[in-house]
């Protein structure tokens, strides 16, 4: 157990300095499109669509991470009411149909999609489409790998069935 | 039964049973959309539409507007920039009886005119004004529910990240949406002063105002103008169309930043930080849309609107009757469900009734973001609500009492946005957005 929190750690830790990475490239990139438009009177080609990819990348391994901290809004209300045993069963639940749907949706789903637009050019990009999908079996990945991580820590019993609301996550909008 | 009726049928029980054993919405919603499409397609077909549909439902220009105005109301919340709203706020409503909660107010008005998130905003401000509260001797449950009910005021008061969400799921023009928000906003802020105000009147002892000379009155009012100048740049940049939505928030970014340098309240080490934490926050928002795109795709196959439609058109067909029957679900919905989930999940269904019954999108979009932010402030889910009270150090049960003198103002005025259309198209035809 003590190796796998030291590799949980290790992934929160890279995921953390990509998705900061990413972001700042972001901020960059629109406000180069400002500028290019504005100042230079030239538009970019580029800038709109790089923006909107790399958007995609920092949702979603952002949200992974997230995933990793449990920080993902839910209804907890009606199962914070059940018996402690009850409870731990469905936290147990809860992480298998999380794992379910990243491997299913995120990683079999997103291999296909990128399978798919692997040609299919991207204007104004050097790249195709294809790869920009491979964020999400990489996300799905490394939400497997978080939700076994508390999964066997809610069955252990070294954390709570349901996180408890966090002031820093609940910030949706 | 016939596939499609089936899908409807599994999307429906699935959300609602994935929902209540706590799942995280977005796998919910998720989850639902995949077994609900499994009744009609085969699993290869599923994992890659719902895949597809998820990723192409975020990779849009428009929405790439809220990590932006996100990462700004954090610059804003750690760069100084909310103390000095917030002072400006005291000095305006400084005399009038319950000033200390009267500012609270105004100064969740402001934040949510510079930035697009209420959460953000009852953070910032309540963790400021509830221990001056206390300490000139009011209620700390009543001050909590003053800075609770008056914080999505700045979720319709644009920029809104809420209202962007909606014009992306309604195909609507942000621009229209965030001058349609300015009435609705204000009036939501006023509505909320006139309960203070009624409240404040019966305990004189409340009435004690400092008096602050007229020098720093001016200059406390001074230093708050570059930060209301964001209001000028953004909502101004956006209307006179020199930037798109999106690119009037990383203007917003930059300027946020630039403050916070110029007042010495960010170094470049924080940056990372700051980042991170906005990062967190899109993020969520940002899986949830695009689970959601996946889940609209699903009903409009299955043709849950339409079912939706019948059946609530099967009530009544009074145009009045069925405005109200919508409120109604809006307020029940909302007080389970955030505001972002709740705008991607029910606009596909309720809009197309709205509209056949004759209601402006604009109109409809405001009037529903009104009322899911009701449920952001009631419980048993509302963030606001459970934000503000941790901020408050009361808990969350002793804030109901104080706050449904504000629920009642607020419904009455839900009421109005919903059957004065002015409220909300007014400004925006006026400017010739709509």
């Amino acid at each position: 157990m003590k190796a796998f929190t030291a590799t949980k750690l290790t992934i929160d830790r890279i995921l953390g300095i990509v998705c900061v990475a990413l972001f700042m490239a972001l901020v960059v990139v629109v406000t180069w499109q400002v500028f290019a438009r504005q100042v230079l009177l030239e538009p970019s080609q580029w800038s709109e669509s790089l923006a909107r990819y790399l958007f995609v990348w920092v949702g979603l391994l952002g949200a992974t991470l997230v995933f990793g901290e449990r920080g993902h809004i839910a209804i907890d209300v009606a199962v914070r009411r059940l018996p402690a045993m009850p409870q731990r069963m469905v936290g147990l639940l809860v992480q298998g149909i999380v794992i379910a749907f990243a491997a299913y949706i995120l990683v079999y789903g997103g291999l296909r999609a990128a399978e798919n637009a692997w040609h299919q050019n991207l204007s104004g990009l050097p790249t195709t489409i294809g790869p920009w999908f491979l964020v999400m079996p990489i996300s799905g990945v490394l939400v497997i790998i978080y939700s076994i991580y508390h999964l066997v820590r809610v069955a252990r019993g070294d954390e709570e069935s349901f996180e408890p609301d966090d002031i820093d996550t609940v910030e949706a909008v | 039964m016939d596939p499609s009726t089936l899908g409807a049928l599994i999307l429906l029980i699935a959300t609602v049973v994935l929902l209540v054993i706590g799942t995280p919405i977005a796998i919910a919603v998720g989850g639902a959309t995949a077994l609900a499409m499994l009744a009609i397609f085969t699993p290869e077909q599923v994992a890659l539409t719902t895949s597809q549909r998820m990723f192409t439902g975020i990779n849009s220009f428009p929405l790439l507007a809220i990590p932006f105005f996100v990462l700004a109301g954090v610059i804003m919340n750690n760069g100084g920039i909310a103390t000095r709203l917030i002072d400006a706020a005291r000095v305006l409503v400084g005399r009038m009886p319950g000033s200390l909660a009267q500012a609270n107010i105004a100064a969740n008005a402001m934040f949510g005119a510079v930035s697009g998130s209420a959460v953000a905003a009852a953070a910032a401000v309540g963790s400021t004004m509830a221990p001056q509260q206390k300490r000139e001797g009011y209620d700390p449950r009543f001050a909590a529910a003053v800075n609770i009910a008056s914080a999505p005021a700045g979720m319709l008061i644009p920029p809104s990240n809420v209202l962007i969400v909606y014009s992306l799921v309604s195909s609507t023009s942000v621009a229209a949406l965030f001058v349609g928000g300015y009435l609705p906003g204000i009036l939501w802020a006023l509505a909320c002063m006139v309960v203070v105000h009624l409240y404040a009147r019966k305990r004189p002892e409340l009435k004690v105002t400092e008096k602050v000379p007229f020098g720093v009155a001016v200059m406390t009012l001074l230093k708050a103008i570059p930060a209301l100048l964001m209001i000028v740049i953004v909502i101004g940049g956006i209307l006179a169309g020199i930037f798109t939505p999106t690119e009037a928030a990383v203007i917003a970014v930059l300027y946020s930043l630039a403050l916070a340098f110029v007042y010495r309240s960010v170094t470049l080490k924080q940056l990372p930080a700051i980042f991170l934490e906005a990062t967190r926050t899109t993020s969520i928002v940002v899986f949830l849309i695009g689970v959601s795109t996946a889940m609209a795709w699903m009903m409009s196959f299955a043709r849950v609107p339409v079912i939706i439609s019948d059946l609530i058109l099967g009530v009544s067909e009074n145009q009045i009757v069925v405005f109200f029957l919508i409120a109604i679900a809006l307020l029940i919905i909302g007080t389970f469900m955030d505001a972002t989930p709740a705008i991607l999940i029910f606009t596909p269904i309720f809009l197309p009734i709205a509209i056949e019954m004759g209601m402006h999108p604009i109109h409809f979009g405001l009037f529903m973001t009104f009322a899911v932010c009701v449920g952001v402030i009631s419980p048993p889910v509302g963030t606001v609500l459970f934000v503000g009270a941790r901020i408050g150090k009361v808990s969350m049960e002793s804030v109901l009492r104080p706050l449904i003198p504000f629920f009642i103002a607020l419904a009455l005025l839900l009421l109005l946005v919903l059957y004065v259309p002015a409220l909300s198209t007014w400004l925006p035809s006026l400017l010739g957005l709509m």
